[in-house]
């Protein structure tokens, strides 16, 4: 069991963007979905939680370490594994050439350990018959999958992924919410994502993250009952929605608080994020 | 069948002792005899591990990473495997790097055989492209690893070290190369002290700003000191002699100090992105 990440009054601004304004959270084992909007602090978050950004203030805590002193943060490093948002490749590289680099940069010296952990990630992310394959060559889901298996080397204690979904097919998503289940067991995990699926089918607690601050932390359900009786059906958009959207079947699905008389309909996780987002908007409109 | 293999047959061919011609009458009999097969099977230690040390050969030959022209160039000159892949990952150690520095640099010191303007283009130009160089070769804006690179142990700063110094290794040679085709013989010369300090600038900047805009800011801040010599009808002597030349030797030592020192807070370099 790991320790798992303690995140205290953590910000972070870039120029005249507050991109994180004191957020404070506790990651346990599991996996624990980050939810946002784009813009929200979600990779700021992630960033540093990766060890690749300093907060301007703050506090982290992962595993029991500080990533604010040098060598601490190297030990972070040796038990994290991150899977960037945009993870690039050196031109030229096949999949098993680019897994070997990143393992070189893991400081797994012995060749042969090295190249059976290669090899054991590359059979993990299912690419094995690819693995001689030049990245350039293969599908977007092929990299992102072999951006996860460089980011699963060495079996790590704590899991960075950050949306880890974006480009995969239905059955590859499938096949990833399978893997990170297994990763999520005895480990932390933090996943960011825009894919409200992912989370009610993945994660034991969602963050969710709204202009750098946030407006949620608790269980999938507890999303979900956010929205209870606040979704209804009818024929038209209702002007009394704060949220509404037409269905495949013509009607309109409408969030809120709902007229007197209407029947309210179970809600979704989606419903209950969409529902938070949108009044922490008018909120800060307001 | 008239012949089956017998226990010493099968122990010899086991560990691959058996001969070409005897070991393919084996394999060509156990192809249909079951009871042979049974003797061929893998039930001692030896041949269990011969099996797994010609099946780990297998899979190092099927997985051989691709060996780049630069990587086999460090490996001769004796820089370990595994750094060797980590320095020719470098972006301005790719062979399309390479291939422009010495167009540039050729090409330059081909036209000032034409023309002797050419040859102070070439003094000015030779330690900005050490500069631009040595800020490729790692940073957020050109290498495409540079996110993940920051979040494993392997230390940011050794890999900026050696990058920097596999790097400038191969771009002085080639800077070199070109400029003894140069028939101004301080012409040929003039140019290294300056890129050696202006490098050093760019390094110790790297501690504050990320390298790629380190030498983007040291770029600009030489061709503004040195365009308005070129207006004036400026020579290579005038722009590039003995005072700048011990201006540069100074500067070299003080970034080196500074950075290499004993008070040098080398694992502070900043890596900001």
């Amino acid at each position: 069991m790991s320790q798992g990440v303690n995140v205290t009054e953590l910000s972070k601004r870039f120029a005249r963007t507050q991109a994180l304004d004191g957020v404070t959270f506790r990651v346990g084992d599991g996996v624990t979905g980050l939810l946002g909007p784009n813009g929200a602090g979600k990779t700021t978050l992630l960033r540093i939680l990766a060890t690749v950004l300093a907060p301007d203030s703050g506090e982290v805590q992962m595993l029991g370490l500080s990533p604010a002193d040098v060598r601490e943060r190297q030990q972070i490093r040796r038990r994290l594994g991150y899977l960037p948002q945009d993870p690039g490749f050196q031109r030229g590289f096949s999949v098993f050439d680019f897994i070997d680099y990143v393992a070189i940069l893991k400081e797994m010296s012995n060749r042969k350990q090295r190249r059976d952990e290669v090899r054991r990630v590359i059979e993990l992310v299912d690419l094995t018959s690819v693995s001689g394959k030049r990245i350039r060559a293969l599908s977007g889901g092929m990299r992102r999958r072999t951006a996860l298996a460089a980011a699963l080397l060495g079996d790590p204690d704590f899991l960075v992924l950050d949306e880890p979904t974006a480009g995969l097919d239905p059955e590859q998503r499938l096949r990833f919410r399978e893997l990170v289940s297994l990763a999520g067991e005895g480990r932390a995990v933090v996943l960011s994502t825009h894919q409200t699926e992912d989370v009610a089918a993945l994660c034991r607690d969602v963050v969710v993250l709204h202009q750098g601050r946030i407006q949620f932390q608790g269980s999938p359900s507890e999303l979900t009952n956010y929205a209870a009786g606040k979704v209804w059906f009818a024929e038209q958009r209702d002007p009394r929605a704060n949220l509404a959207w037409r269905t495949g079947d013509g009607r309109y699905r409408n969030l809120g608080d709902p007229p007197a008389g209407v029947e309210a309909v179970d809600p979704t996780l989606e419903d209950g994020y969409l529902l938070l987002v949108g009044l922490a908007a008018e909120e800060l409109a307001a | 069948m008239s012949w089956h293999v017998s226990p010493e047959m099968a122990t010899s061919y086991r560990v691959g002792e058996l001969a070409g011609a005897r070991a393919a009458s084996v394999e060509a009999h156990v192809m249909a005899c079951e009871l042979c097969r049974t003797l061929l099977r893998p039930s001692d230690t030896v041949a269990l591990e011969r099996l797994a040390m010609i099946w780990d050969g297998v899979e190092d030959q099927v997985d051989q990473p691709r060996i780049t022209f630069i990587e086999r160039l460090l490996i001769f000159c004796r820089v370990p495997a595994d750094e060797a892949r980590l320095l020719a990952s470098a972006p301005s150690l790719q062979l399309s790097w390479l291939v422009a520095l010495l167009s540039v640099v050729g090409g330059t010191s081909l036209l000032s055989q034409q023309a002797d303007r050419f040859t102070l283009v070439f003094v000015v130009l030779a330690p900005m492209l050490q500069v631009v160089s040595v800020a490729a070769a790692y940073g957020p804006h050109l290498d495409p690893t540079y996110e993940l690179t920051r979040s494993t142990p392997y230390p940011t700063t050794r890999l900026l070290m050696l990058r920097t110094v596999a790097v400038l290794a191969v771009s002085l040679l080639l800077t070199a190369a070109a400029a003894l085709t140069l028939t101004d013989e301080w012409a040929a010369v003039a140019w290294l002290l300056p890129s050696l300090a202006l490098v050093s600038v760019t390094l110790l900047l790297a501690k504050w700003i990320d390298l790629n805009l380190a030498g983007s800011v040291v770029c600009v801040a030489y061709l503004f000191a040195v365009t308005s010599a070129l207006f004036n009808d400026a020579t290579v002597r005038s722009i590039f002699g003995g005072p700048v030349q011990l201006a540069a030797i100074a500067v070299t030592l003080v970034c080196g100090l500074v950075l290499f020192g004993p008070n040098a807070e080398r694992a502070q370099i900043r890596r900001r992105s």
